[in-house]
């Protein structure tokens, strides 16, 4: 019967689109949900309009006529009609829009699904598959398959939004959430937001994000198994004489030891890092804004004030150092953190801390920034 | 008309001889700051409440002009988001939830129940110094870090937020127990100082709004208190609470924020009930229909209102049973509004109507509202909420129900402005401001539906382009909103200068209020007025001679 309906709603889709295309297997139910309330929202507001504007015209008063009316006060069959035929059709509207939702809310086994865990930050989200082996800033997706979200936050509150699937769930830190859906068979991109306001730049969390705008990419089964298994660019992996001609900027030997990869310079490289370390969660790249931590454009080379009155100047050893022990200086503009508070001591511990070669592409990146 | 001034030492003979009343009985700034005069009071609350409208209007309209074009950056993400804050906590606490309670309940419950003044004057005053401070601390934020939390204030975000929290909490902490005194004071004064003849069932409806509007404030606004008070706990002394960081739970917060958020929705909506159920009898010169009804919804929706807040949390992570049982809850609170709905446009039936300002505000009420209520279905329907919430759905749907309210409001201030002021304000002006703020309205929020339905994240500082159409209209209808709202404080003050006097009873109205002379004396009636039926139109007769309406008891 819902699919019948669905037909109708389709209908009602095409010339007041009031949703988003349909790609996942709620969106049809939802918006049957979505298209029957609005059909009894319009007549409802078509009878208060058109009585009250009727009213209004044939009872409009008439210049200096003040009449006294006693009229009635009350009636029980009128006002009994008036509770009543609302009340069944509210009945009708909670019960198309509970359906749907026990359905989302009734998660189905890891073994029927596709799992992929999802942290949020501020203001980032990062997709884990096949538990760690592969991450992504995209949500990569297979058609056709039953998806599982398993999430968390690693600072405040944030939403999983995808419009096309109609689908939203809150991130909770120290807490998991989850979602589930199916994707349809046709590839595509979709965007998708953070829905629960997370700071400054919540929106820039997800597909509004101005430097790197992310996307759900829904690909076929080939592809999506070709980006899982797909080696990545790693400065770890070489050798020494490899990384000595890699960070002179000669990538012939690299890109002969490592056909089958895309090889970026050590610029191109820092600048992914500066992505996959989640450094932009916290930092602005090419802005001297502040977002939990200063902004590098233009920063290289500065002289700052340090609590404790000595100055620093922001160089290749500052930088390490920084990164290495975030709470070994605090510029005064950070006095309210010292000596312990840094937002980054945590994220630098785990598997985010940048390793030696890392840590010089990142400051080949740092280096080259301008405030915009 | 006998006056009996011995209190009144300082009584200033005015040049016209004007008959003595409440406003120049006593002059001088200390006459009104020390003063316990219920009608004195009112006034003041409206003073202030009139300075952060104009705020939280202006930055209302600074979020909007942002939106035109967010790639011109007029603001920066930290002004956003200082801007769409701070409209809201002053929107919501300095304006609509003291607004009807406050300036009209205190103005006119005394007048309609013909007693001297509230149950507790001096406690009356104490509680607008309570919100008065409320009102500096809040204007002190602006300069010191403001706040970019979002009006909802969410943990952890809060718990940690560089902007001034702190200060935002204490003033709504202190605000919240002016919220509670006044409404206790409402409750107290109706339920011991009617008078001989008013049993509950002849009290005028806005009586019954005020009193239970009382009982919301004093069931909702001390869990604000506790929840504030944890905050702060949490901020200050690093108490883990809300914050998973220190061991706290961070959905707790909205469990607490919106036991007493969705309760503030009804003080703010029902008294704006009870004013349209004053205006719409009086304008139509037609006893109300469903009386009983009318008055059994307010308080069915004041108990009711008290355990729907789970509506909020369907996408919290909350459990799949409880928001079943939150969502059942919230439709039947469809109920009780859709009956006063109906019962209002029975009342025009055969009615005479006229079109004078207020009665212009209340229809705009009638169809912003109706909407504002409609979309509510949409946000209570479990699945359709999944898509729809903390998009530009529910921004819109709450600003329907809200500026319906405000509708309601201003149109209650032009309602008894005669009474309060003496004087007509200026009749085709206030009806082009009442034009001004319907068409403004719905332009700026009938594009939110569509947008918010299309997918459109509210508290964006930025948008994907498919939205700028919507965005622009939005826009623009919101200057439109500003240019009404402009107009009515215009046309409000320019009566005082230069309005024709106001009769006792200029709109024939049949409650006590209107038995006084405008503005009232001092203690509004010389002897306690006798109580009927407070929407039998019949005893208040047309005199064509003197071109004004007599009340059976006027003084
Ligand atoms: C959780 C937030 C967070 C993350 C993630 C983060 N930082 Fe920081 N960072 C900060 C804060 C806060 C400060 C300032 C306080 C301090 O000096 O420790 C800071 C300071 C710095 C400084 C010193 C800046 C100065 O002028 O004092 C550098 C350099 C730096 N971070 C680089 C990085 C890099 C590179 C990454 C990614 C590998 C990164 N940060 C990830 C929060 C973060
Ligand atoms: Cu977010
Ligand atoms: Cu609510």
């Amino acid at each position: 019967m819902l699919n019948h309906l669905g037909a109708t709603s389709a209908l009602l889709d095409s010339p007041f689109r009031m949703l988003p295309e349909k790609s996942s297997n709620f969106a049809d139910p939802v918006d049957f949900a979505f298209h029957l309330t609005f059909a009894i929202c319009a007549f409802f507001f078509a009878i208060i309009v058109l009585t009250t504007i009727a009213f209004v015209i044939k009872y409009r008063r008439k210049p200096g006529d003040y009449p006294n009316p006693k009229l009635a006060t009350h009636n029980e069959s009128l006002e009994l009609a008036w509770t009543l035929f609302p009340s069944v059709l509210l009945v009708v509207i909670f019960w198309f829009g509970t359906l749907p939702f026990i359905e989302m809310r009734d998660l189905p086994d890891d073994s029927e699904c596709i799992v992929i865990k999802v942290t949020a930050q501020q203001f980032q989200w990062s997709f884990s598959y096949n538990d760690g082996a592969k991450t992504s800033s995209d949500l990569m997706l297979p058609v056709n398959r039953r998806i599982k979200l398993v999430m968390t936050s690693s600072d405040v509150l944030h939403s999983m939004f995808i419009p096309n699937f109609r689908v939203k769930q809150d991130v909770v830190p120290k807490r998991y959430t989850f979602l589930w859906f199916e994707t349809n068979a046709e590839e595509a991109e979709y965007p998708f937001y953070c829905t629960e306001y997370c700071g400054q730049l919540h929106w820039a969390m997800g597909s509004l994000n101005p430097e790197a705008p992310a996307k759900v990419k829904v690909v076929s089964l080939d592809k999506f198994k070709e980006f899982l298994t797909a080696p990545e660019f790693s400065a770890d992996d070489l050798t020494p004489e490899l990384w000595e001609e890699y960070r002179n900027g000669n990538l012939e030997g690299v890109t002969a030891a490592f056909p089958d990869l895309e090889i970026p310079d050590l610029l191109a490289y820092g600048q992914k890092l500066f992505t996959a370390k989640t450094c932009n969660g916290c930092h602005t790249a090419n802005s001297d804004v502040t977002l939990i931590g200063p902004g590098f454009g233009g920063r290289w080379g500065k002289t700052l004030n340090l609590v404790g009155g000595s100055t620093a100047t922001f160089d290749e050893e500052y930088v390490r150092r920084s990164i290495l022990e975030p709470n070994a200086d605090f510029t005064t503009e950070f006095a309210a953190q010292a000596p312990d508070a840094s937002g980054m001591t945590g994220a630098m511990a785990g598997p985010m801390r940048p390793s030696e070669r890392e840590l010089e592409a990142l400051i080949e990146y740092l280096k080259t920034r301008k405030a915009e | 008309m006998e006056i009996n001034a011995d209190s009144s030492a300082g009584v200033a003979p005015t040049h016209q001889a004007e008959p003595l009343n409440y406003l120049n009985h006593k002059k001088g700034i200390a006459s009104w700051l020390f003063t316990v005069d219920h009608k004195r009071i009112g006034l003041m609350y409206l003073a202030l409440i009139g300075v952060a409208l104009f705020l939280g209007g202006v930055f209302a309209l600074a979020v909007r002009t942002h939106l035109l074009r967010p790639s011109d950056k007029m603001l920066t993400p930290e002004q956003y988001a200082q801007m769409f804050t701070l409209h809201g906590v002053i929107m919501i606490f300095l304006v609509i939830i003291p607004g009807i309670p406050a300036v009209l309940g205190n103005f006119v419950v005394p007048l309609m129940l013909g007693a001297k003044d509230v149950a507790f004057p001096k406690l009356n005053l104490f509680s607008w110094y309570l919100f008065a401070t409320g009102v500096v601390m809040a204007l002190v934020t602006l300069f010191t870090g403001g706040l970019d939390t979002g009006w909802t204030l969410y943990t952890p975000y809060s718990s940690t937020s560089f902007s001034n929290v702190s200060l935002v909490g204490t003033a709504a902490f202190i605000m919240g127990f002016s919220s509670i005194l006044t409404g206790l004071n409402m409750m107290v004064t109706i339920q011991t100082m009617r008078p001989k003849g008013m049993t509950i069932f002849r009290m005028p409806l806005f009586l019954w709004a005020a009193y239970a509007t009382g009982i919301i404030q004093i069931i909702g606004t001390p869990v604000l208190a506790i929840t504030l008070l944890l905050l702060l706990m949490e901020r200050f002394f690093r108490v883990g609470i809300f914050d998973p960081a220190m061991g706290g739970d961070a959905v707790l917060f909205q469990h607490f924020f919106w036991f007493y958020s969705h309760p503030a929705v009804y003080i703010m909506v029902v008294p704006a009930f009870g004013v349209m159920s004053e205006l719409i009898t009086v304008h139509t010169r037609k006893t109300i229909f469903g009386y009983k009804a009318i008055a059994y919804s307010s308080v069915a929706i004041a108990i009711l209102s008290v355990i729907v807040w789970g509506h909020h949390l369907f996408v919290s992570g909350q459990t799949m049973r409880t928001s079943v049982i939150f969502s059942i809850i919230t439709f039947a609170v469809a109920v009780p509004s859709a009956i006063k709905v109906f019962n209002w446009m029975a009342t025009l039936y055969k009615g005479s109507i006229a079109l004078t300002t207020p009665m212009l505000f209340a229809l705009s009420f009638l169809f912003t509202f109706g909407i504002g209520g409609l979309t509510g279905l949409f946000c209570g329907a479990l699945a359709i909420d999944v898509h729809v919430h903390d998009t530009y759905f529910v921004v819109a749907h709450f600003h329907y129900t809200m500026i319906g309210v405000v509708m309601v409001m201003l149109g209650g201030f032009y309602h008894w402005w005669p009474k309060i002021t003496g004087k007509m304000y200026h009749e085709r002006l206030g009806q082009l401001s009442a034009v001004l703020v319907f068409i403004g309205m719905q332009m700026t929020f009938l594009p939110q539906f569509i947008m918010g339905s299309l997918g459109m994240p509210r508290r964006y500082y930025w948008y994907p382009d498919e939205f700028s159409m919507h965005h622009h209209i939005s826009t623009g209808g919101s200057y439109i909103l500003a240019a009404g709202f402009a107009l009515v404080a215009f046309n409000l003050i320019w009566a005082i200068f230069n309005g024709k006097k106001a009769p006792a009873n200029p709109w024939g109205g049949a409650t006590m209020e209107w038995y006084t002379q405008s503005p009232p004396l001092p203690h509004n009636f010389d002897s306690a007025p006798e109580a009927g039926d407070p929407y039998d139109y019949t005893k208040v007769h047309w005199d064509n001679e003197k071109k004004e309406f007599i009340s059976p008891y006027v003084q």
